[in-house]
C-alpha cells in the first residue's frame, strides 16, 4: 500500500489566496507523506499552480498555513526542488550548469557539484550532452535537464507544475514512466500539478481534486496501485475506476454536468 | 540591428541538416555568389559616380578615381592619422563610459518599477531629441575643447545603451526569477548571474545603435568646435575644394564603423550562439 509511514512532511492547511478583490484559494487543506506523490488535478483556473507556489514558498498565502518539517513556509525553504512547466533553463548555461544550478548558488565545492551533476545526468539519460546549451536540446532533454537540476539537491519534497505540459504524448508517456522510476529509487515527498487525469492516477499514490473558482479541495481519492509502477499500471481495473470517477468529479467541478451520479459521457480526451 | 538578426547563417555547430542539398560545398558555392553580386552592384554604383561626375560636375566634386588617387597623400600624412586617432580615441573613451554608465543606469530602471516610472519621461525625450543640437551649448559649456567632444560621445552612446538594456530587464521571463527564488539564489547572484547575461543581448544592440550616435556625436561636435579630428579634417578639406581628401576621411570613418560592429556581430556569434537561436524560435 502507499499509506505514508511518517508524519507527513508537507501540511497544507485551511490555505486561502486573494489576489485583490479576486480569490483563487479558498480552505484548501491535504498532507503529504514524506515518500508520497500526490497529484493535484482540476479544471482550468482553479488555482492549482497558485498552490504549488505557496508549499515552494514563491507565494505567501493570504490564509492558512503551508509548513514542510514542521516548519512554517513563508520563502522558499531548503530542500525543495522545484520542476516548471517550461523547463525554466538557462539559455547561456550548458547542460551541466543548470543542472549545477542549486548546488552552485550554495557554495557547494566544485568537486562535488562536478561528481553530483555526473550522477544525475546519467539518471536522467543526458550523458553526451553535458555541454550542450538549452537551445540544442528537444523539449523532453530539457525538462529531463530541469528533473535533473531539482533532483541535485537531494530534495526532501519535490514540486512541480505540469511538468510534462510542454511535451509531446510520446515523451510524455516516457518521462511519466521515468519519473516513476526515479523516485523510487530517490523517494521526495512530491506534489505534482497536472490537467491530465490520467497523468493524475497513473503518478500519484494520491490525488487532491480541487473545483471551482475559487480552488478548494472537493476531494482525496487514495489511488490504491502499489509501487512500483509500470506501464501495465494504466490497464488496472483499479486504474481505471479511479480515473473514471475523477473524470465525473472535475466535469463537474467545471459545471458540465448538473445531476450528481450521472456517468461521464467517456469521451476521448 | 544587424549585429543581432537571427541568422540565417549557417556557422552554427549543428546547424541546419542537408535538406535539398545545404552542405558545407553548397553553402560555400551560395556565398561565393553572394560576394560577386555584392562586388558587381559595388562596381556599378561608383563606375556610375565616376562617369557622373566626370560628364557633370566642377572638377573638384569627389569623384572615386580622384579619391583613390588622393589615398597615398592622405594616408602618408602625418596630420590626417594624428587627426584620426584623435576622433577614434574619442569615440571608443565615449563608448566604454556609455556603456558602463548606461548598462548600470538601464539594469535599474529595467528592474526598478519606480526608478523606471520616474525617469521613463526623461530617457524618452532625450532618446527622441536630435542632440546635435545641444552641441553649441555643450561647446559653451565645456569650452572649444575635447572635452566638449567626449561629453557629446557619451551623452549620445548612453541613451540607446539605457533604453536597450532597460527594455532587456523589463523583458526577463519572470521565470527566471522564479527559479532562481526557489533555489534560494542569493540576491546578487540573480543580478549577476541572471539579470546581466540575460540582458546582454540587449546591451549589444544598444550599443550597435550607439557606435552610429557616437560618431555623429564627434563629427559635429568637431565642425562646431573647429577641433583637431576626422571631422573637422573633412570640413577643412571641403571648404578648400579638396573633397577627394575629405572622402579617404569619411571611409576611414565608415571603415571604423563597420569594425566595431563586426565585432559585436562577431561576439554574438560566438559567445551568445544560445541568443540568436533563441531569437528565431
Amino acid at each position: 500500500m502507499t499509506q505514508p509511514a511518517d508524519a507527513p512532511l508537507i501540511r497544507v492547511e485551511k490555505v486561502t489566496k486573494k489576489y485583490g478583490p479576486r480569490t483563487v484559494l479558498s480552505g484548501v487543506s491535504f498532507d503529504v507523506g514524506p515518500h508520497e506523490i500526490v497529484s493535484v488535478v482540476g479544471p482550468s483556473g482553479c488555482g492549482k499552480t497558485t498552490l504549488l507556489r505557496c508549499v515552494a514558498g514563491l507565494t505567501e498565502p493570504s490564509g492558512g498555513t503551508v509548513s514542510i518539517g514542521g516548519q512554517t513556509v513563508t520563502k522558499p525553504p531548503e530542500g525543495v526542488g522545484v520542476v516548471f512547466q517550461h523547463f525554466g533553463l538557462f539559455p547561456w548555461k550548458t547542460v551541466s550548469g543548470n543542472v549545477a544550478y542549486g548546488l552552485t548558488v550554495r557554495g557547494t565545492p566544485r568537486a562535488a557539484v562536478t561528481a553530483r551533476v555526473r550522477d544525475l545526468i546519467a539518471m536522467v539519460g543526458l550523458e553526451g550532452f553535458e555541454r550542450s546549451y538549452p537551445h540544442q536540446l528537444s523539449g523532453g532533454m530539457q525538462q529531463r535537464a530541469g528533473l535533473a537540476r531539482a533532483l541535485a539537491i537531494e530534495p526532501r519534497v519535490l514540486v512541480m507544475d505540469e511538468p510534462f505540459a510542454s511535451l509531446d504524448a510520446q515523451t510524455r508517456d516516457l518521462l511519466q514512466l521515468e519519473m516513476l522510476r526515479i523516485l523510487d529509487q530517490r523517494p521526495a515527498a512530491t506534489l505534482f500539478v497536472t490537467h491530465s487525469i490520467d497523468e493524475a492516477v497513473l503518478m500519484g499514490d494520491r490525488i487532491v481534486v480541487l473545483t471551482g473558482h475559487p480552488g478548494s479541495v472537493h476531494d482525496v481519492v487514495d489511488v490504491g496501485i502499489p509501487r512500483p509502477r509500470g506501464r501495465e499500471a494504466a490497464d488496472s481495473d483499479r486504474f481505471r475506476i479511479v480515473r473514471d470517477y475523477l473524470w465525473t468529479v472535475v466535469m463537474k467541478g467545471q459545471g458540465n454536468d448538473n445531476s450528481p451520479g450521472k456517468p461521464s459521457e467517456g469521451t476521448a480526451d | 540591428m544587424n549585429a543581432l538578426a537571427p541568422g540565417r547563417d549557417t556557422d552554427t555547430p549543428g546547424g541546419p541538416a542537408g535538406i535539398g542539398g545545404s552542405g558545407p560545398a553548397d553553402r560555400r558555392r551560395e556565398r561565393g555568389q553572394v560576394l560577386a553580386v555584392r562586388a558587381a552592384a559595388g562596381l556599378g554604383i561608383v563606375a556610375a559616380w565616376q562617369v557622373c561626375a566626370m560628364a557633370l560636375a566642377p572638377h573638384y566634386i569627389a569623384r572615386p578615381l580622384g579619391i583613390l588617387a588622393q589615398v597615398p597623400a592622405v594616408l602618408g600624412n602625418q596630420s590626417f592619422w594624428s587627426a584620426a586617432g584623435s576622433t577614434l580615441l574619442a569615440v571608443a573613451e565615449g563608448l566604454i563610459i556609455a556603456v558602463v554608465i548606461g548598462t548600470a543606469a538601464g539594469l535599474v530602471m529595467g528592474r526598478l518599477r519606480d526608478v523606471d516610472r520616474a525617469m521613463r519621461l526623461y530617457v524618452d525625450s532625450f532618446y527622441a531629441m536630435p542632440l546635435v543640437a545641444l552641441i553649441p551649448l555643450l561647446t559653451v559649456w565645456f569650452g572649444y575643447t575635447s572635452a566638449a567632444r567626449l561629453v557629446v560621445v557619451v551623452i549620445e552612446a548612453m541613451l540607446p545603451v539605457i533604453f536597450s538594456v532597460a527594455e532587456g530587464g523589463r523583458s526577463l521571463p519572470a521565470e527566471f526569477t522564479d527559479v532562481a527564488r526557489a533555489y534560494r539564489a542569493p540576491w546578487w547572484r540573480v543580478w549577476a548571474g541572471i539579470v546581466l547575461p540575460a540582458s546582454l543581448p540587449y546591451l549589444l544592440g544598444g550599443i550597435d545603435l550607439a557606435i552610429g550616435r557616437a560618431l555623429v556625436g564627434a563629427v559635429v561636435a568637431e565642425f562646431i568646435a573647429s577641433l583637431n579630428g576626422l571631422g573637422y579634417y573633412i570640413l577643412f578639406n571641403v571648404r578648400s575644394f579638396a573633397e577627394d581628401k575629405a572622402m579617404v576621411a569619411l571611409v576611414v570613418l565608415v571603415m571604423f564603423a563597420l569594425a566595431v560592429r563586426g565585432f559585436v556581430s562577431l561576439f554574438v556569434r560566438r559567445r551568445l550562439p544560445w541568443y540568436r537561436d533563441e531569437a528565431s524560435r
